[in-house]
């Protein structure tokens, strides 16, 4: 059953191959119906491969080529198949009718294919030469996926611009490669991982601790692809491809960063201070993709910058040492971000045809800004705010594991937790409403369901990824900082929070609506969060000015 | 004398300022199957003097090949024009094998490297041709929109430039995958450097590629190549990947 996992990998690279060859002979139609049947079948073989999965933790591994074209079945990869196969069908089946009047309709399914194929083939990689040539051929995939129309050179433009991130992300994913073979004389990840536990402390170039440099390498690799903060520009502007590639990409392909750090677990345990340093950019990710995300007008790009957010959401998760937490962040991300990707076509095109919006009470807060009139005891309210979240919080972990709260990991996530749903419960208080306590009763039963699930069924991601307690104890240790830093982070932030809110209801309650100190201060930060933080300014400078010497150089020796 | 053979090598495998003169013979000859003898000989002649002479190289030949790869490398990025720079790419690539060779790369599989980037920059100069025999011209501010045009040449020069800037499983990509295992634990500062230039062929290949394909068909039209033409580049294609498969067991 486990060699399923082969026939996962080869059908869509097969079916690429058929649906360009007989796309003359059949017509196009015909010939998309084989990316469609082997994308059905791809998805029950990859069902079956997972089932298979489910009785066995055994890892199996299948050679192609002497020393390389492993291709590994475990947990993580049957899972990531299965999810990859679906977010695909999902695609595939979309597009037959979305993407018909298209020219190149059957390139399109054959890009398609392809991608899937070597998808798959990134995530059942058992060696490192082949998981490099999945990862790079995922970039070339996505480019020419993004750059569909050929007439568009917006749309190449900004398919540019992720290929060229992939491809810096390639590198420190080689580099990585590398040493790791030196280090143990071999490219297969089983060794490799075998070896590395017998010898941990390993030293590599310039004297370095082998599992810090590999970790911190295969780290950026992983920013890179899943659009982590400086290097994230391309997420946001890739939506002039078809609707179709941008749900798969932000369901599919931008969460491989998640996955790749799972896929070097046995390193990350290895390590002292990189997981720390990973929390650091996945929490800056987080909180600037979402702010970005507010000031957007344009629904596909405010939903690229939720997705930048959501992705530094799931690399903080890697931080704290949840990997498998991060897992299953990805495949709800996944699921629900291709779902409105699909759907905003739908709702673009409503809205042309009607602005007819009903003004209810979201519509009221969240486009007219009008909070409510009528309020509730302002003390009570805090009070629910504040302990609500907690409550449920604590209650969920309790149900998980007793000794939940000796790890660091699983506090920041409480703390997360509870921001979330205190900023929920604050939110839906401002709203005006005829019946707030029905409104806010129904927030704090969706958050506790949310929750409850949330951990639940991360706690299963758990088990099912990895089995061995000691494992996952290891990680979560590796994860772990200094308990005076701990302390005082989380008090900051508390503070910060707190002072916030304090603030805000304090202005609410005065009907202070322009402060004259911080209005400037708000003035200039609105300035920076509409030019996104100047970050594609500085690299379209640092681009002209790169190839105005280019050019200097070239004139100056002749062209030759 | 025997120890300064390296440097009539160094006109062969370019090292920057000798590269200069393989870089002016090559833009001055039109004829495609001289430029296609070029691409494959020249670099040979430098592995065989290195061969029959055996060289004692001096250590900071590397930092100068790595010097002359990052410079061509660097220079193709803002080149529109197909010919030239199928030359600067040429002696970017050829550059690397000093730093294979400072390396620990043997000289019998030297061949294997410069061939690696050879075959596709041949493939990649034949279409060229292809190219201005249609349009007079293989510059991109000349022709652009190639896609809407010609689907099956656009679809080679896709798949060839792909060889060319070391795409996997095209040779070019075990190539660059051998030089950086070995110069990594012998010259890991150079290695740095070798990637960069890697990310280089990227940006100018994909940015040359783009102007040539992208944007409304031209009001001139052409004729596309024939089915029978494409499938013989696009066998020959193929016959690159199994080399570069094939490769990946002789060199890694």
């Amino acid at each position: 059953m486990q060699k399923l996992i082969l026939l996962v990998i080869a059908l869509p690279i097969v079916s690429a191959v058929l649906t360009q060859l007989f796309s003359a002979g059949l017509g196009c139609r015909r010939a998309v119906r084989i990316s469609i049947v082997t994308a059905w079948l791809t998805f029950l073989f990859s069902v079956l491969a997972l089932w298979s999965a489910f009785y066995s933790t055994e890892v199996h591994e299948y050679a192609l080529f002497a020393f390389w074209g492993i291709i590994r079945f475990d947990s993580l990869s049957a899972l990531m198949s299965v999810v990859i196969a679906t977010i695909s069908l999902i695609v595939h089946l979309y597009s037959v009718r979305y993407m018909v009047e298209e020219p190149g309709y059957t390139r399109f399914f054959s890009l398609l294919s392809g991608m899937t194929g070597t998808l798959f083939l990134m995530v059942s990689a058992g060696d490192l030469i082949t998981l490099l040539i999945a990862w790079h051929l995922v970039g070339i995939f996505l480019y020419f996926l993004l750059g569909f129309d050929t007439r568009s050179r917006p749309a190449f433009r900004y398919a540019f611009w992720t290929w060229i991130t992939y491809r810096f992300g390639d590198l420190p994913l080689l580099l990585a490669a590398v040493l790791l073979y030196h280090a143990f004389d071999s490219w297969s990840l089983s060794v490799i991982f075998e070896r590395l536990a017998a010898a941990p402390d390993m030293l590599t170039v310039f004297q370095l601790p082998l599992a810090e440099v590999v970790g911190s390498l295969v780290a950026i690799s992983a920013f890179a692809r899943s659009a982590q903060f400086f290097l994230h520009s391309w997420l946001a502007y890739s939506m002039s491809g078809p609707t179709p590639v941008s749900a798969l990409m932000h369901a599919g392909i931008v969460n491989a960063g998640g996955f790749l750090i799972n896929r070097f677990a046995p390193v990350f345990v290895e390590t002292s201070s990189v997981l720390n340093w990973v929390f650091a950019v996945g929490l800056a990710t987080a909180v600037f993709g979402s702010i970005l995300m507010l000031v957007q007008n344009d629904i596909k790009k405010a939903l690229g910058y939720s997705t930048m957010g959501q992705m530094g959401f799931m690399i903080m998760e890697c931080g704290v040492g949840a990997f498998s937490l991060a897992i299953y962040h990805l495949i709800a991300h996944g699921f629900f971000k291709g779902t409105l990707f699909l759907g905003a076509g739908g709702v673009i095109g409503d809205a042309r045809k009607s602005y007819n919006v009903p003004k209810d009470p979201l519509y009221n807060f969240v486009v007219e800004k009008n909070p409510a009139r009528g309020r509730k005891p302002w003390l009570l309210m805090a009070a629910m705010t504040l302990l609500v979240p907690i409550v449920i919080l604590f209650f969920a972990h309790w149900l998980v594991a007793q000794d939940f709260y000796q790890k660091q990991g699983a506090i920041v996530l409480l703390f997360f937790g509870w921001i979330t749903g205190a900023q929920l419960i604050f939110s839906t208080y401002r709203m005006r409403t005829d019946k707030p306590w029905r409104l806010i009763s129904q927030v704090i039963i969706s958050f506790a369901v949310v929750v409850l699930g949330y951990i639940l069924v991360s706690h299963a991601f758990d088990l099912f990824l990895y089995p061995d307690e000691a494992f996952r104890a290891r990680i979560y240790a590796a994860a772990a900082i200094d308990m005076i830093w701990f302390d005082v982070i989380v008090v900051l932030i508390t503070v910060v929070i707190v002072a916030g809110w304090l603030r805000t209801y304090y202005k609410e309650r005065n009907d202070q609506r322009n402060d004259k100190v911080l209005r400037p201060l708000w003035l200039g930060f609105y300035a920076l969060i509409s030019r996104e933080f100047y970050v594609n300014d500085f690299y379209t400078l640092f681009t002209r000015r790169l190839e105005s010497l280019a050019t200097r150089i070239n004139v100056w020796l002749r062209w030759i | 004398m025997q120890d300064l053979s390296w440097i009539v090598a160094a006109l062969f495998l370019p090292l920057f300022p000798m590269s200069m003169v393989f870089n002016a013979l090559f833009q001055r000859v039109q004829n495609v199957w001289l430029r296609v003898a070029l691409l494959l000989i020249w670099p040979l002649l430098g592995v065989w003097i290195l061969q029959s002479a055996a060289p004692i190289i001096p250590g900071w030949v590397a930092y100068w090949a790595l010097l002359s790869a990052v410079l061509y490398g660097f220079r193709a990025v803002v080149i529109s024009e197909f010919g030239v720079w199928i030359g600067f790419l040429a002696t970017s690539t050829w550059a690397l094998s000093w730093i294979a060779l400072a390396s620990g790369v043997d000289l019998d599989q030297l061949i294997f490297h410069t061939l690696a980037f050879s075959l596709p920059l041949s493939l990649l100069a034949i279409l060229t041709a292809e190219l201005e025999r249609r349009y007079e011209s293989a510059y991109t501010g000349v022709v652009s929109g190639l896609a809407q045009s010609q689907p099956r040449l656009s679809g080679l020069f896709v798949m060839a430039m792909l060889a060319v800037i070391g795409s996997p499983l095209f040779p070019a990509f075990f190539s660059m995958l051998d030089t950086i295992t070995h110069s990594m634990i012998v010259l890991p500062a150079i290695t740095i450097g070798v990637v960069i230039v890697w990310l280089l062929w990227s940006w100018s290949g994909i940015r040359l590629l783009q102007d040539l394909l992208v944007g409304s068909a031209m009001t001139v039209a052409h004729k596309d190549i024939s089915y029978s033409v494409t499938m013989t580049y696009g066998l020959s294609l193929i016959v690159l990947i199994v080399v570069g498969i094939y490769m990946s067991g002789v060199l890694l």
